[in-house]
């Protein structure tokens, strides 16, 4: 299985260095690489959210975060596996304990996204109509931390006017600034009016994002770091996203990754969310398997 | 000298645009010790640390009171007073463990000290099913105890547990499965009120649907309201009597089913069932004098559900046909009405996210008997002719990254006369600690079944702790 990354992240790397002329080209093959670490996979995470403020001259938390750990499950599917399923559960804090996500993001330009939440204090699994984010309103927070709906998206990318902005050195890494603009059916969908994405030449991984609303002011930053091999991919294992208007960060910090498991297709269903024996059962099983 | 305001202005810009100046870098090492295995305290170490995460505690301090006194009743006397009417510690116990594959074994329970001023304090109601009084100022309640055993696609839950139908929140007509105890006014969503009853339920999970059955081997009903409590009425007034329990010399058991399958932005449910009428009514014994009977009644109905995203929208629709239900009548005021129809019900609603902090949710329920005028002697009349309605209004904004959320609801219903308003402010201080206050206003006409609320003024204060 590692011969068969380690071959697959190589012909991504071949094919960046011969084809990887336009933006849109780039943006590509790394959703298609970040993707295959999404694929059959099992991550435990912790998303730590705080106000955030300047201290030795470096952007930090000024006051204790709150923390969720959370477990999540996905797989691709549809066509060039560029569909997304997973299901995601907080296994703190306690009074959170056992709340479920079940989130289906399709690649299809126009087709929405679908979320459903499972709270056990009302006893069945509830539709969310998070829907997309429009001109004046933010698309739906995760777990209430400031990665959103938008932020996690792949896909889609034809809904957007990608340009090659430069090839650059950001942390002593080269990479690509690309700047995406979506379409006028897109801009309905979405707060930001443009997007910078520096992506890493070499790995293929988006090392920062900086997202602008309409007056081209920016309001959000996405930084990673981290950056290792999990079986032959090359990805961030910290994500940082600032909300440059709340002055609020959440990080999430992926501490343990397993890809390429057996995850059963019924796994990504509303039963996962219900039925905590069947689950736990199918957990135990990844857990095991995790690096 | 610069006046103070353009320097805090200056200060304000200069902080702003700080952050987005490249030169300042990331603290790459706040988030490192997630990193660090030895921090990781969500996996459990030893046997004890095992069985200790296993449970989850929640404990919580309730006061509430009634702000004045309320006016008279032209029938049943005084209602409420300016008084206090919960003060206590409640302490919640949920325990979940998955204690071998496919197996889990899950319960919760409640532990109730009543304090000096709370109206059960040194009280001696009459316990639920599951329920025991510890003395005088303590009570026990085990809310949900089943063991599950899951196959490849069939699910087996034995034990109390609740059901939930319908698509509608804590408004809907497809809700009826499980029984309710609206004990105190500080229980004003149905989630807390539902009581758990004993059934067998085996879900069935194919690739496109699933289906869930259930049986229940002890049928429960709505408990009468507790003595002094909110909702109560000194029914010694005019009425000497007392109520009676349910005659169980015949077996009863209700039974039921539900398909379930998505398609497209929706889904889509179909449930047929036979059930017991959860609200008791009562006739007075012919043997004795100062006792009621309470009459059970037992139904049909057939059920569907759907809802649908249309992006920040949801819309809800639940549909129900009750066969065999009892209508009340005014005829005859020394017995029940035995009078049989069947009632069709709609509940319809919508939640819509205004944003990340905003959300609305509305439903409005309808129900009416058809058929009306058959079945009636000469002079007999239904109680309630029209449309029954209730309708229900949720308003939430949360500030402060979500830790202070400010909630308004209100319920109410035109053909029952009668309104619930209530505005609650919740601070989450941390993880643990949460802070919640309250104000709850009701109203209800003479004619109302909910008239001994009327002219309600309520507050309420309530400190939890989760761990």
């Amino acid at each position: 299985m590692i011969v068969k990354h380690i071959l697959f992240a190589s012909t991504l790397l071949l094919s960046s260095v011969s084809y990887a002329e336009t933006g849109l080209e780039i943006l590509e093959k790394m959703e298609d690489y970040q993707r295959s670490i999404t694929n059959s996979s099992f991550i435990k995470s912790k998303l730590s959210s705080c106000k955030f403020g300047i201290k030795n001259k470096k952007i930090t938390c000024a006051e204790k975060p709150r923390v969720k750990l959370l477990e999540a499950v996905s797989i691709n599917e549809g066509v060039k596996n560029r569909d997304t399923k997973s299901v995601t559960i907080v296994l703190k804090p306690s009074n959170e304990k056992g709340i479920g996500m079940l989130n289906f993001a399709y690649d299809e330009a126009g087709k929405d996204n679908e979320t459903w939440l499972y709270l056990s204090a009302l006893g069945r699994v509830k539709r969310i109509a998070s829907g997309n984010s429009d001109d004046d309103s933010e698309p739906a927070s995760l777990f209430g931390s400031e990665f959103t709906t938008e932020d996690t998206d792949t896909g889609k990318l034809n809904e957007y006017s990608i340009t090659l902005l430069e090839e650059t050195i950001l942390s002593k890494r080269p990479v690509w600034k690309i700047e995406t603009i979506p379409n006028t059916q897109r801009a309905k969908k979405t707060r930001y009016a443009r997007t910078v994405v520096y992506v890493d030449k070499e790995r293929f991984v988006p090392l920062r994002l900086e997202m602008y609303d309409k007056q081209d002011k920016e309001i959000k930053r996405s930084l990673s770091s981290k950056v290792e091999q999990i079986k032959g991919v090359w990805t961030a294992r910290s994500q940082t996203m600032m909300n440059l208007t709340t002055n609020r960060l959440s990080n999430m910090v992926r501490q343990q990754i397993a890809v390429d498991v057996d995850i059963p297709k019924d796994f990504l269903t509303q039963r996962t969310l219900t039925d905590v024996a069947f689950r736990e059962t199918h957990l135990a099983t990844l857990r095991q398997q995790i690096e | 000298m610069i006046p103070p305001f353009i320097l805090i202005a200056g200060l304000l810009l200069n902080t702003s645009y700080s952050y987005a100046d490249d030169s300042l870098e990331f603290d790459e090492l706040a988030f490192d010790d997630a990193f660090d295995s030895s921090t990781d305290d969500s996996a459990p170490t030893g046997l004890l640390d095992s069985f200790i995460n296993d449970f989850t505690f929640k404990l919580n301090h309730q006061l509430y009171g009634q702000a004045h006194d309320q006016g008279k009743l032209s029938d049943t006397g005084q209602r409420s007073k300016q008084t206090l009417e919960n003060n206590r510690f409640n302490l919640l116990i949920k325990y979940q463990n998955p204690f071998a594959d496919g197996w889990l074994i899950q319960g919760s329970s409640q532990v109730k000290w009543f304090l000096p001023g709370d109206y059960e304090y040194g009280e001696h109601n009459d316990p639920n099913v599951a329920e025991f009084r510890l003395g005088e100022f303590l009570e026990f309640r085990i809310n949900e105890i089943f063991i599950q055993k899951s196959f490849a696609n069939d699910s087996f839950k034995l034990g109390r547990q609740t059901i939930v139908w319908g698509e509608v929140q804590s408004n809907s007509v497809l809700d009826v499965i499980n029984t309710r105890e609206f004990r105190d006014l500080s229980v004003i969503e149905i989630e807390d009120a539902r009581l758990n009853q004993t059934m067998l339920v085996w879900d069935h999970y194919a690739e496109n649907f699933s289906t869930s059955t259930f049986f229940n081997f002890y049928p429960e009903f709505n408990p009468q309201p507790r003595h002094d409590s909110p909702l109560s009425v000194d029914l010694s007034v005019n009425l000497p009597v007392s109520l009676n329990k349910p005659n169980r010399n015949n077996y009863i058991f209700e039974a039921g089913s539900q398909l379930k399958w998505t398609l497209g932005a929706s889904d889509f449910s179909l449930m047929t069932a036979y059930l017991y009428e959860n609200q008791l009514r009562f006739e007075r014994s012919l043997a004795h004098k100062y006792q009621a009977n309470a009459v059970t009644n037992d139904y049909f109905m057939l059920g569907a559900s759907v809802n649908r995203a249309i992006g920040k929208l949801l819309l809800k629709l639940d549909f129900v046909y009750n066969y065999n239900l009892i209508a009340d009548t005014y005829l005859n005021t020394r017995t029940s009405s035995r009078v049989k129809k069947d009632q069709l019900g709609a509940s319809l609603g919508f939640e819509y996210t205004i944003s990340n902090e905003q959300r609305i949710s509305t439903s409005v329920t309808g129900q009416y008997f058809i058929n009306q005028s058959d079945g009636l002697t000469e002079g007999e009349q239904l109680v309630r002719k029209n449309i029954v309605d209730r309708w229900r209004l949720l308003y939430t904004h949360q500030f402060l990254n979500n830790d202070l959320t400010y909630s308004f609801l209100t319920i109410g219903s035109i053909d029952d006369e009668s309104l619930l308003t209530s505005m609650a402010l919740d601070y989450a201080l941390d993880d643990n600690w949460s802070m919640m206050t309250q104000v709850i206003s009701t109203w209800a006409s003479e004619t109302s079944q909910a008239t001994v609320l009327d002219e309600g003024l309520r507050f309420g204060f309530n400190t939890r702790y989760s761990f």
